[in-house]
């Protein structure tokens, strides 16, 4: 997972449990069942961890670009380079 | 962010933090401001409790150095309106409140009974129904004692606090100034059966 696939998969999670609870305790609140509540803040953290915690394609698509070897064998700065 | 260990302990432990904030948003509707106190400032939400009295004395005898009273009780009452959706539980009891010389206020728990949410039945209806657990006083001293009978009941929520509520309804009744056991009295009401063939 790349570091804006990281920022995605918190983001996604906080979304779809806050609204999943929201849901729930509107639905619970209505039929004045608590248990009705807690299913569908469970279905919203089912579906969490399954979106967000494994590793998916998606969260990959802005890989890290590392510097280029070659820059660094040319000497940058101060800091004296073997070779 | 960076494992699957990681992540599946942010999503878990976020989403427990929402619940608890469910939680406490069901408990504070349960407020009577809210939810309304059914016309009784002092207990809200009471349950309707139709009939509580004494149906029949079994016996009031002495064991060792304290005295014992046996009856059987009438109730009638409907839990329905005690409940909203933050309530698991009711435990309803039914306690008798006298004094005696030496104490000015007695209370022994005579009956309970459990009404869980679930419950499809949340009524109470039972004619002459023998207390659970008899009515024992600290010493030699229930012999012409008034008694009141008061319905409590707690409340126990999902999350909040336990209340306790009383009904207003009291069954009131005075035990009799001598000793009774079952066989005489059954030998009192045969007379009176008696009696009454005879007109």
């Amino acid at each position: 997972m790349d570091f804006k696939g990281m920022a995605l998969s918190e983001t996604l999670f906080y979304y779809i449990i806050i609204i999943s609870g929201a849901i729930g305790w509107i639905i619970g609140f209505l039929h004045q069942n608590f248990l009705e509540t807690f299913y569908i803040w469970s279905v919203g953290l089912g579906i969490s961890v399954l979106l967000c915690v494994p590793d998916w394609p998606f969260f990959n698509r802005n890989p890290v670009k590392w510097l280029d070897k070659s820059v660094l064998e040319k000497g940058v700065g101060k800091g004296k380079v073997k070779g | 962010m960076h494992t699957v260990w990681v992540r599946l302990n942010a999503v878990v432990f976020f989403s427990l933090s929402v619940l608890l904030t469910l939680a406490l948003l069901a408990s504070f509707t349960s407020h009577p401001s809210i939810l309304g106190d059914n016309g009784n400032p002092s207990s809200p939400l009471s349950p309707s409790i139709k009939t509580l009295k004494l149906n029949s004395l079994r016996s009031l005898r002495p064991h060792g150095s304290v005295d014992r009273a046996l009856f059987s009780l009438d109730i009638s009452a409907d839990f329905n309106p005690a409940f909203h959706w933050n309530v698991k539980q009711l435990f309803v009891f039914i306690c008798a409140e006298f004094s005696t010389p030496s104490n000015p206020l007695n209370q022994v728990v005579l009956w309970d009974k459990i009404i869980e949410a679930k419950d499809v039945d949340k009524v109470i209806d039972e004619k002459n129904s023998i207390i659970k657990y008899s009515l024992i006083s600290q010493g030699t001293d229930l012999r012409g004692v008034e008694v009141e009978l008061k319905m409590y009941w707690d409340t126990m929520p999902i999350t909040s606090t336990m209340s306790m509520g009383v009904g207003d309804v009291v069954g009131k009744f005075t035990l009799p100034n001598d000793y009774v056991s079952k066989a005489e009295k059954g030998k009192v009401d045969d007379k009176v059966k008696r009696r009454k063939r005879k007109d």
